[in-house]
C-alpha cells in the first residue's frame, strides 16, 4: 500500500471527454487532471453533466450513453480500454465512489459490516484481515462503537451514520482515487459540516486524488483545491478554488456565484430595501399563533410541534428556520388547515368572523380560506401532471372569486404577468415547463385567491441557485405589490438572511429563538442558532474550510463566557465547575418554556448545560 | 435542464380519456392486442353471416365427423358443425365478461379512490371487507353464489362483479394512495374542495392509466373465469354454443375428433392473449408494474 | 416482532371470520326458503319440513351461524346432506388427496418459476426474456381446464404415460393414487408459474436498477455476488405477498383441474356439493379456502421477516 507520493503525481487524467445520450451531447470535450493529494470539484447546475463526467472515472456510463471522444485514465490505465475483469479490478482497488444518498446506496438486507468486508475481500484481502480492517475503518470515519456497529443494518443508522458507512466502504480499500458524488446533499447542515470535515481530513491523510461533484458552492469551497465549472456539458472555467471564488473569470461563474445567498459580509442585493425594511413601521397584526401543539398521534412523544407562539404582521416576511423534523412544516400545514392542532389557538385577526384557523380548510368560511394560501416545496408534484397549468390558476379563481368567461381569462393572464410568466405558457402541461416556471405557476395559484398571508414551504429548496435567486426576487417584488405577509419556511440560512424581516428558529418542536433577522444573525444567540449559523457554508474557501475544521464551533462554555450566547437558565448552576475537562463534551438541553427577552422582540428560549462523555 | 425535461419519455396527455388513447397508440403490443379483441367481437356479432350452419342444428348422421371441406373443424357428438359453434361460442363469454368487468372496475375505482382519499376508519373497514372477499378464490365464490341463486346470465354477471370489485379496490387504492400525498392534491384540500371534486379532477386522471390496465387485465381473468364456469357446467346452458362448454362436451371424444376440442381452445386462448397483450402493452407504455401488486 | 406476529394473527382470524360470515349469508340468509331451494319447487311439504328441522331453519340466522361456528371450532362441520356422513371426516379424506397434488404443484411451480423469473429479469429484453415472457403470457391466457386437457392430449393420448382420468375413490391409498397425481400437479403448477414468473421478472428488473445494486457494481463486485447477495433477497421481498395470494388461489384451480381428471379431492367434492346443493359441505370448503388464504399470507409475512431486517425490529427505523 505504501507508495511514493509526489505532488505532481497525476492520478486522474480526463482528456477531451465527450459523451452522448442518443443524439444529444451531454458532455462536450471536457478535460482536467487531478494529482495525488488534491481535490478537484466539478460544479454546475442540474443537467450540466457533472455526474456523468465523474462516473466515467469508474468506467460507468448510464444505459444508452456512449463515449464519443476522448479518454479517461485513472492511475495510468485507460478506463474505457479495460476488459471486464480489468474494470472490476480497477473499481475494487484503485477508484472508489461515495454516492449521493447513502440511504439508497447501501443494500438494505445486509449488515453494514458485511458490506465493507465484502469490498475488502473483492480487493484481495483475506477474511481475518478484512474483518480487522473493517473495524479500523469504522473507527477512522468516527462511527460510534466501531467494534459492534458493523452488526447493524442500514436502516438502524441515522442519515449521518449511513453516510459515514458509505465513506468507510469507499476508503476501506485505500483507493488512490476517490469520487464524491454530492456527498452531503440531503443532510442537515450540522451533519453536513461533520461529514465534510471528515472527508477533508481523510483525503488529506490518505493522499487520494479526489474528484467531487456538487451544485453547492459552499461545499466546493470547503473541500476543493481546484474547481471546474460545467454548463450544459462544457467546462466554462477551470481554476484553483481560491481564484475561482475571488475573481471568477467567466461570466457564467460570476452569475452563479452572485446568485448564492450568503450570511455574512456581503449585503443582500437589494441593499436599499434592507435598510428600509429595518425601519419601516410594522403593519397591523394578521396572524396570531399561541401555544400551539400539533401531533400525529395521541401520545406526548407524537407531538411534532410542542408549543409555538408568534405573530405575523402585514407586509412582513417571517422565516421559520430549522432542520428536518423540527416541526416547521407541520406548523405551516396546520395554518393552511391541513392538519388541526391539538391545542392552543391560531387566529386570522382581520377576519369578520372569529377567524379561527384551528379548523380544517373545508370548515373555514370561503373568505378566510382564500386569505391564507400555501406554496409548495416541490414544483414537480405541486401541479397536476394531466392538466394544463392554466387549470391550476383557474380553479381558485372560480372557487374564491366566482369568475367566469372573459373575466376569468383576463384575470388569469394578469396573474401570469404578476409572476413574470408568459401567458402562453399557461396552455402547457407541467412537464413542458422548467422547474422555475412551475414554481411561478405555484405562486400564481396561491395569489389567485388574493391572499393576505402566503405560507411558503421550502419553495426554493429543489431549485438551482440561479433559479432560486429569481424566485426570491419575485417574492420580494410581490410582497410590495400585493402587501403580502409571508411565512417563509426554510432550512437554508443564506436564503433566509436574504429575504426575512424576522426569524423564528425551531428545534424539536419548539421555537428556541425569535427576533429581527439582523439581531438574530448578529446578536447573542441560543446555542442551537449559533450552531446552525456556524455550520452554514459560505462560498468562500477560507471561511468554509474554517467552518468544517474539526475543532470549529468550539466549546459551548467558551462561547458562553465570551458572551456569545444567552438564555442559560439563571438559576442553573454550571455543572462543569470543578469537573475535569478532558474528554467531556458540553451540550445544551432545553430548559422549559420561558423565553429571555432581549428587547425589540428578540427572545431566546431557556436552556441549560449538560455534560457528555 | 429545460431541454432534457421536454424530451422525457411519455409526456402525459391531458385528461382521462386522452391519457388512455395516447397509451394505446404508443404501444404496439397494446394495438395488436386490442385488434385481436376487436376481431373477436366482430366475429361474435357477425357469426350468423359467416357460416351456413345453425349453431344448434344437430345432424346425428354426421356426428363426430373429422375435418372436411364441409366441416372445417369437424362435427361434435350431435353432428353440430364445430366451426359454426366456435364462431358463435364467444357471445356468452364476451357479454358476461364485458358487463362484469366494466361494472367491477367502475365500482372498484370509485371505492378505491374514495377510501384512499378518506383514509381513517372507512379505509380500515373497507379493506377488511376486501380482504375477506379475496380470501375465497373467485371460482369458489362463484360456485357458492350459483348454488344459492342459480345459473342465469345476470346472476353470473352480478357474481363476477361482486367477486372482482375487492381486487380492483385494492389495486386502485394503492395507486391513488401514491397520488393523495402529492402537493397538487394537498393544494386542492387546502382550497377546501369537496372530496368528490378532488376525486374527479385530481385523482381520477392520474390513476386512469392504472385503471385502464386493470380493465384489460380483469377482462382477461373474467373470460377465463366464465369459461371455467361453463366448463364445470354452471355457466352457459346447453345447447348454447360456448367455448368452455364445448371443451367440456367434446373432450370425451378427444381421441376421435381432437379438432372439436382444440378449436374452441384456440379461440378462447387468442381472445385472452389479446386482452393480456393489451394490458401488458399499456402497462409498459405507462411504466406501471403489472405484476408487482396484489389483488386478482 | 411478537407484536407484529400477534397483529397479523389477529387480522388473519378476523379475515376468516368475516369470510365465513359472507359465505354463510350468501348461502343461507338470502331471500327465499333454503329448504325449498334445495329440494326444488315440487317437493312435498313434509320433506321440506324434515329438511328444515335438519338444518335448524326455524331458528334465526344469527343463531344458526353462531352454532355453526361453535361446531366448526371443535371440528364439527355438520352432516353432509348428500351422503349423510360427517362433513369433517369427508373433508379430511379429500383434503389429503388434494394436498398430494397441491404440495407437488406448489413446490415444483415455485422453484421453476422463481428461477425462470430471475433469468428473464437478468436478461431483460434479450432472447431468454422474450422466450420466457412469451411462454408466461400464453400460460396466463389459458384457463386451467385447457392446460389440463392439452396435457391429457399429450401425455395420455399421444404418448400414453399417465392416466387421463382417475378411477379410484377418495379413500384410495396414497400408493394407489400415486400414478394419477402427476398430470394434475403439472397443470396446477403451470397456472401458478405463469404469474410468479412475471412478478419475479418485474421485481428483479426493479432491484437491478436500484441505487444499491448499481453502487455494488461500481465497487467492483462480481456479477454473481451482486445478484445473489445484493439483488435477490430484496427482489423476492415485494413478490412474497403476491406469491402467497396466487398459492392461496390455487384452491380455485384445484376445483377445475380435479374435475378434468376426476381426481377425488376437495375440488370434485365441491362440484358434487354444488350439484347436490349440499350446503354444509360447501360452507366448510369455502371456509377452508379462507383459512388457506390466511395461512399463505402469514407464511409470506414470516418469510418477509426473514428477508427484511426492518421487520425483524430491534432497531429504530429512520424516516
Amino acid at each position: 500500500m505504501e507508495r511514493s507520493m509526489r505532488a505532481d503525481d497525476v492520478l486522474v487524467r480526463v482528456d477531451d471527454l465527450s459523451v452522448a445520450y442518443g443524439d444529444t451531447t451531454v458532455v462536450d470535450q471536457v478535460s482536467f487532471e487531478v494529482p495525488a493529494g488534491s481535490t478537484t470539484a466539478l460544479v454546475g447546475e442540474s443537467g450540466s453533466g457533472k455526474t456523468t463526467v465523474a462516473r466515467t472515472l469508474l468506467g460507468h456510463l448510464r444505459a444508452g450513453a456512449r463515449l464519443t471522444s476522448g479518454r479517461v485514465s485513472v492511475g495510468g490505465r485507460d478506463v474505457f480500454g479495460l476488459d471486464r475483469a480489468g474494470l472490476r479490478r480497477l473499481r475494487s482497488t484503485t477508484v472508489a465512489m461515495v454516492p449521493q444518498n447513502a440511504g439508497h446506496a447501501l443494500t438494505p438486507s445486509m449488515r453494514v459490516g458485511r458490506q465493507v468486508e465484502e469490498a475488502l475481500l473483492a480487493a484481495g484481502a483475506d477474511r481475518a484481515a478484512a474483518r480487522e480492517r473493517t473495524v479500523e475503518t469504522f473507527a477512522q470515519v468516527s462511527l460510534p462503537d466501531p467494534d459492534r456497529i458493523g452488526r447493524r443494518y442500514p436502516h438502524q443508522l441515522s442519515g449521518g451514520q449511513q453516510q459515514r458507512v458509505a465513506i468507510a466502504l469507499a476508503v476501506a480499500v485505500r483507493p488512490k482515487v476517490l469520487v464524491l458524488d454530492e456527498p452531503t446533499t440531503g443532510l442537515d447542515v450540522i451533519t453536513q459540516r461533520a461529514i465534510l470535515g471528515l472527508l477533508r481530513e481523510l483525503t488529506l491523510r490518505l493522499g487520494t486524488a479526489t474528484v467531487m461533484v456538487s451544485h453547492d458552492f459552499g461545499v466546493v469551497a470547503a473541500l476543493a483545491d481546484h474547481a471546474t465549472v460545467l454548463r450544459a456539458g462544457r467546462a466554462v472555467e477551470s481554476a484553483p478554488a481560491k481564484q475561482l471564488f475571488q475573481e471568477p473569470g467567466d461570466e457564467y461563474t460570476r452569475e452563479l456565484l452572485g446568485a448564492v445567498p450568503r450570511i455574512g459580509g456581503a449585503v443582500s442585493r437589494n441593499g436599499a430595501d434592507q435598510s428600509q425594511r429595518g425601519e419601516s413601521p410594522r403593519g397591523e397584526s394578521l396572524l396570531r399563533v399561541q401555544d400551539v401543539r400539533i401531533g400525529y398521534g395521541h401520545r406526548e412523544r407524537d407531538l411534532a410541534v410542542r408549543g409555538a407562539s408568534f405573530e405575523l404582521r402585514r407586509g412582513e416576511v417571517v422565516a421559520l428556520v430549522g432542520e428536518s423534523g423540527s416541526g416547521k412544516s407541520t406548523l405551516a400545514w396546520s395554518l393552511a388547515g391541513l392538519h388541526g392542532p391539538r391545542d392552543g389557538s391560531m387566529r386570522y385577526l382581520p377576519a369578520t368572523g372569529d377567524g379561527d384557523l384551528a379548523q380544517a380548510a373545508r370548515r373555514r368560511p370561503l373568505e378566510l380560506r382564500r386569505r391564507i394560501q400555501l406554496v409548495f416545496q416541490n414544483a414537480d408534484t405541486s401541479l397536476n401532471p394531466r392538466r394544463v397549468v392554466a387549470e391550476a390558476v383557474r380553479r381558485p379563481l372560480r372557487l374564491f372569486r366566482g369568475l367566469r368567461g372573459s373575466e376569468l381569462a383576463a384575470r388569469e393572464a394578469e396573474l401570469a404577468r404578476d409572476v413574470r410568466l408568459e401567458p402562453e405558457l399557461l396552455r402547457r402541461l407541467p412537464m413542458q415547463l422548467s422547474g422555475g416556471q412551475r414554481q411561478r405557476v405555484g405562486i400564481a395559484r396561491a395569489l389567485a385567491g388574493s391572499p393576505a398571508v402566503m405560507v411558503a414551504d421550502e419553495i426554493t429548496t429543489a431549485l438551482d441557485v440561479s433559479v432560486q435567486a429569481s424566485i426570491l426576487d419575485l417574492l420580494e417584488q410581490l410582497r410590495g405589490e400585493h402587501d403580502l405577509a409571508c411565512l417563509f419556511i426554510s432550512h437554508d440560512l443564506g436564503v433566509v438572511k436574504r429575504i426575512a424581516d424576522r426569524l423564528l428558529v425551531m428545534h424539536g418542536g419548539v421555537v428556541v429563538e425569535e427576533g429581527p433577522a439582523d439581531a438574530v444573525f448578529d446578536g447573542p444567540n441560543h446555542p442551537y442558532t449559533r450552531e446552525l449559523i456556524e455550520a452554514t457554508l459560505e462560498p468562500d474557501p477560507e471561511l468554509a474550510r474554517a467552518s468544517v475544521r474539526p475543532e470549529a464551533g468550539g466549546d459551548i462554555r467558551e462561547s458562553l463566557s465570551a458572551g456569545r450566547l444567552t438564555g442559560l437558565r439563571h438559576d442553573a448552576t454550571d455543572p462543569g465547575v470543578g469537573a475535569s475537562t478532558g474528554a467531556v463534551v458540553w451540550r445544551w438541553r432545553d430548559a422549559g418554556p420561558e423565553m429571555v427577552e432581549l428587547g425589540d422582540g428578540h427572545r431566546v428560549r431557556q436552556w441549560e448545560l449538560t455534560s457528555e462523555r | 435542464m429545460t431541454g432534457s425535461e421536454l424530451t422525457v419519455a411519455g409526456t402525459p396527455a391531458q385528461g382521462t380519456l386522452r391519457t388512455v388513447w395516447a397509451g394505446i397508440r404508443s404501444s404496439r403490443a397494446a394495438t395488436i392486442g386490442l385488434a385481436i379483441v376487436a376481431l373477436h367481437v366482430l366475429v361474435a356479432i357477425a357469426a350468423p353471416l359467416l357460416t351456413s350452419y345453425a349453431p344448434t342444428q344437430s345432424v346425428p348422421a354426421e356426428a363426430l365427423a373429422g375435418v372436411s371441406w364441409d366441416h372445417l373443424a369437424g362435427t361434435d357428438q350431435y353432428g353440430r358443425d364445430v366451426l359454426t359453434r366456435v364462431l358463435h361460442g364467444g357471445r356468452f363469454a364476451l357479454v358476461v365478461c364485458a358487463l362484469s368487468t366494466v361494472a367491477a372496475v367502475g365500482l372498484g375505482t370509485v371505492v378505491g379512490c374514495f377510501v384512499a382519499l378518506r383514509g381513517g376508519w372507512a379505509d380500515n373497514v373497507v379493506m377488511r371487507l376486501v380482504d375477506s372477499v379475496l380470501a375465497v378464490p373467485a371460482i369458489l365464490a362463484l360456485l357458492v353464489v350459483v348454488t344459492a341463486l342459480g345459473t342465469g346470465t345476470w346472476v353470473v354477471v352480478a357474481a363476477i362483479t361482486i367477486v372482482y370489485v375487492p381486487g380492483v379496490v385494492r389495486v386502485v387504492r394503492a395507486a391513488a394512495q401514491s397520488v393523495v400525498p402529492l402537493e397538487y392534491v394537498t393544494a386542492a384540500r387546502a382550497r377546501g374542495e369537496r372530496r368528490w371534486s378532488i376525486l374527479r379532477r385530481e385523482l381520477l386522471p392520474n390513476v386512469a392509466d392504472v385503471v385502464a390496465v386493470e380493465l384489460a387485465m380483469r377482462a382477461s381473468w373474467a373470460a377465463l373465469l366464465v369459461s371455467s364456469l361453463s366448463f364445470l357446467g354452471f355457466g352457459a346452458n346447453p345447447p348454447t354454443p360456448d367455448w368452455g362448454l364445448m371443451v367440456a362436451e367434446n373432450r370425451t371424444a378427444l381421441t376421435v375428433v381432437p379438432m372439436a376440442t382444440l378449436a374452441p381452445i384456440v379461440a378462447l386462448a387468442t381472445f385472452v392473449v389479446g386482452l393480456n397483450l393489451a394490458a401488458d402493452g399499456l402497462a409498459k407504455a405507462w411504466g406501471i408494474d403489472r405484476f408487482r401488486r396484489d389483488g386478482r | 416482532m411478537t407484536l407484529f406476529v400477534a397483529r397479523r394473527l389477529g387480522a388473519m382470524v378476523l379475515t376468516v371470520v368475516l369470510a365465513s360470515l359472507l359465505v354463510f349469508v350468501a348461502l343461507q340468509a338470502l331471500p327465499g326458503d333454503v329448504a325449498t331451494q334445495i329440494l326444488g319447487r315440487d317437493a312435498t311439504p313434509e320433506a321440506v319440513q324434515v329438511l328444515r328441522d335438519q338444518l335448524g331453519l326455524d331458528q334465526p340466522a344469527w343463531r344458526r351461524y353462531l352454532e355453526w361456528v361453535g361446531g366448526a371450532i371443535q371440528g364439527d362441520f355438520g352432516t353432509s346432506l348428500a351422503s349423510g356422513e360427517a362433513v369433517g371426516s369427508e373433508l379430511a379424506l379429500h383434503l389429503r388427496n388434494t394436498l398430494l397434488i397441491a404440495v407437488l404443484a406448489i413446490a415444483g411451480g415455485l422453484l421453476f418459476s422463481l428461477v425462470l423469473g430471475v433469468v428473464a429479469g437478468l436478461y431483460r429484453d434479450r432472447w431468454p426474456d422474450h422466450l420466457i415472457s412469451g411462454a408466461s403470457l400464453v400460460g396466463m391466457s389459458v384457463p386451467e381446464f385447457v392446460v389440463a386437457t392439452v396435457l391429457v392430449l399429450l401425455f395420455s393420448v399421444t404418448i400414453p404415460v399417465f392416466p387421463a382420468v382417475v378411477l379410484d375413490d377418495a379413500d384410495a391409498t396414497v400408493g394407489q393414487l400415486l400414478p394419477a397425481i402427476w398430470l394434475p400437479a403439472l397443470a396446477l403448477s403451470i397456472a401458478l408459474a405463469a404469474y410468479v414468473v412475471r412478478m419475479m421478472r418485474a421485481s428483479v428488473i426493479d432491484v437491478m436498477a436500484s441505487e444499491y445494486v448499481q453502487t455494488a457494481r461500481l465497487r467492483g463486485l462480481g456479477t454473481g455476488r451482486v445478484v445473489l447477495r445484493h439483488a435477490l433477497p430484496n427482489a423476492v421481498l415485494p413478490t412474497l405477498n403476491v406469491i402467497a395470494l396466487n398459492v392461496a388461489w390455487l384452491v380455485g384451480g384445484v376445483v377445475v383441474v380435479e374435475t378434468v381428471f376426476n381426481y377425488p379431492g376437495i375440488g370434485t367434492l365441491m362440484i358434487d356439493a354444488v350439484y347436490d346443493r349440499d350446503l354444509p359441505v360447501l360452507q366448510a370448503i369455502a371456509v377452508l379456502s379462507a383459512v388457506v388464504y390466511a395461512l399463505c399470507n402469514l407464511a409470506a409475512d414470516v418469510a418477509a421477516m426473514g428477508l427484511n431486517p426492518r421487520l425483524r425490529a430491534g432497531g429504530r427505523s429512520t424516516a
